[in-house]
């Protein structure tokens, strides 16, 4: 059975569409990354699966229970991080643990719970004092509390430190050994990109990608990025490069790759940095874009073709002083993808 | 049934704010004054059973204002901070959730009612006055019920809104509005059909009238229980018709919004 599946779910506030005809299946055991521009839906999807919010047209279910026909039900094996929730300022940290201990009938010991979150120390002071991070730190530990089925988290590394997020990260990792799914939202990317077994991404309410992040990758021309240091290049060798087969896109940053090649930058200075989305029209005197200093190219394209740009480099009498090869970081997927989804 | 651990722990909390403790204070005190008083200058005999009247005058002042104070900011409170997506991230539905407020915030009013009521009547009784245990204790239900029905109203007021200004203004405007101006509006009408040339107030205008809480309240001890009260009047004024009408908005409008509460976004 599915831990979630989504059917054309839809969401509209008045004109505003937040969520259009959604399809999604979550399987379990999986990692599930849901991610997306502010704005783009996630948490009203996330709200409709807690039915604090009811879908327009639609349904959705987690493990087989219909979230707004039997909100409790569907409740029952999950363990959730909610957005934009307060804790109760009358009550204790361990307190909170107590709650949601006897809210799903469960027998953790509370301390246990909060050891594992890193509060234990403050478990008996009242939650009003707690800093966001610890709030965050409280809040997972309620999700955690009744070894559920499904973790749903909402931006579950926001307000947290580097430590924290590295330590929320291993306590996924360790809940999806155990056996529960997960599935979250965010728009910071390197976290899903390390956590995550599979990714959809969410634009202006619509799925608009569903994938591994390796087939991400694939369906974006393999998704290669070519790190290209050249001795100089002007906007019109920029654009015959665009033009190779299986070129992307193409970013010139005049910023030196190495420390030793500072000085020569600064010396050069005067220039702004230029990229392809200048246009044929802005540059048709062909200024040079920092000519005589180094200049990096962050080139994406098919696998097949860099060599070709290489090759169209050599052509126009541009020397390569350097060049990498690097996979797509999901950054460049994301927003390669939204880039899309907008046109 | 979780909407029980909620009544707890709803309860818990409530009993330990400074808020709720000055306001069943207050009725305390003033219960106990009333009490120690009534012996004093009241007519005689005196009697719990006489002693209702007077009790009840500051009950039905009394009661709505705490009431509605522990009760309206049940729901709205915890939408406007957002502690309520941790209540109901946990298997416990939206139902349970509100009737766990209210009946816990219930139970907070309802144990000052009876220390006040018990307070008092002692000072009734002893050391002159005579214990009429049957009147006395069917005083004290209809208070319990009374005091009911203005949390239920409050709370179910306070699943209305998501601004907790809104929620206060409309709490404050039924205090007023029941508690002080109802019967001036009554009186003011009646005295315009008065001049008018119009003998008696027409039935369903006076139905409606007196069909405000703290009337009913008012009408239910005087009809039932206080022997020294003026019970003549039309079968809609009835204290017997009063009864349902004490129960009606016991149950009604929490329902209604528990019914509405339970189809809306939070």
């Amino acid at each position: 059975m599915a831990a979630i599946e989504a059917t054309a779910l839809s969401k509209r506030y008045g004109t505003l569409i937040a969520l259009d005809r959604v399809d999604l299946t979550v399987e379990e055991g999986e990692v599930f990354g849901f991610l997306g521009p502010n704005g783009a839906g996630k948490s009203t999807m996330l709200n409709i699966l807690l039915d604090f919010v009811k879908p327009t047209h639609g349904s959705v279910s987690i493990f087989g229970h219909d979230c707004q026909a039997d909100p409790v039900e569907a409740r029952e094996r999950i363990g959730v991080l909610p957005e934009g929730y307060s804790v109760y300022d009358r009550l204790t940290g361990r307190q909170h643990i107590e709650y949601a201990i006897e809210a799903k009938a469960a027998d953790d010991d509370p301390v246990d719970i909060l050891e594992r979150v890193g509060i234990r120390e403050a478990g008996d002071r009242k939650a009003s004092g707690y800093s966001k991070g610890m709030a965050q730190r409280l809040v997972l530990g309620m999700a955690l509390v009744g070894e559920p089925d499904l973790l749903l988290l909402d931006e579950p590394t926001t307000g947290l430190d580097p430590n924290g997020a590295a330590q929320m990260r291993s306590i996924l990792r360790e809940e999806n050994e155990r056996g529960a799914t997960i599935f979250f939202s965010s728009h910071i990317l390197e976290q899903v990109q390390a956590v995550c077994d599979r990714v959809a991404i969410l634009q202006g309410g619509e799925l608009i990608a569903v994938d591994t992040i390796e087939g991400l990758r694939q369906s974006l021309g393999g998704g290669t990025k070519l790190v290209i240091t050249v001795d100089g290049i002007d906007s019109e060798a920029l654009d015959r490069i665009a033009d190779v087969d299986g070129v992307e896109t193409v970013e010139a940053d005049r910023q030196p790759p190495t420390d030793t090649r500072m000085e020569a930058a600064v010396e050069a200075d005067g220039n702004a940095p230029v990229s392809t989305d200048s246009g044929p029209a802005a540059s048709t005197e062909s200024p040079p874009v920092s000519a005589g200093s180094d200049v990096t190219l962050e080139v994406t394209c098919t696998n097949d073709a860099k060599m070709s740009v290489l090759v169209a480099l050599h052509d126009l009498g541009i020397e390569v002083v350097n060049f990498r090869t690097e996979e797509a970081s999901l950054e460049d997927m994301f927003v390669e993808y939204t880039r899309r989804g907008r046109r | 049934m979780s909407w029980q651990l909620l009544a707890r722990h709803e309860a818990r909390l409530t009993a330990a704010t400074l808020s709720s403790r000055l306001l069943l204070g207050l009725l305390i005190v003033v219960s106990a004054m009333s009490g120690y008083v009534f012996p004093v200058f009241g007519d005689e005999p005196h009697t719990t059973a006489h002693f209702t009247g007077t009790l009840g005058d500051w009950m039905a002042m009394l009661v709505p204002l705490l009431g509605l104070v522990l009760g309206y900011n049940a729901i709205v409170g915890e939408r406007a901070s957002g502690s309520i997506t941790l209540s109901l991230s946990l298997p416990q539905s939206r139902t349970d959730f509100v009737l766990g407020k209210f009946v816990g915030r219930s139970a907070v009013l309802a144990a000052g009612i009876v220390v006040a009521h018990l307070l008092a009547t002692a000072l009734v009784v002893y050391p002159f006055g005579e214990l009429e245990i049957l009147e006395s204790l069917a005083f004290l239900g209809l208070t319990l019920v009374f005091g009911v029905v203005f949390t239920g109203i409050a709370v179910a007021v306070s699943t209305l809104s998501r601004s907790k200004r809104r929620v206060t203004v409309a709490i404050f405007a039924i205090y007023i509005g029941f508690v002080f101006l109802w019967q001036e509006v009554f009186g003011l009408v009646n005295y315009g059909l008065v001049s008018a040339g119009v003998d008696e107030m027409p039935a369903p205008l006076t139905i409606v009238f007196e069909a405000e809480p703290t009337q009913v309240y008012s009408r239910l001890v005087a009809g039932f229980l206080d022997p020294a009260a003026d019970t003549s009047g039309a079968w809609y004024s009835s204290e017997w018709l009063a009864l349902v009408q004490l129960l009606a908005w016991a149950t009604i409008p929490l329902g209604l919004a528990i019914y509405r509460f339970d189809g809306v976004d939070l």
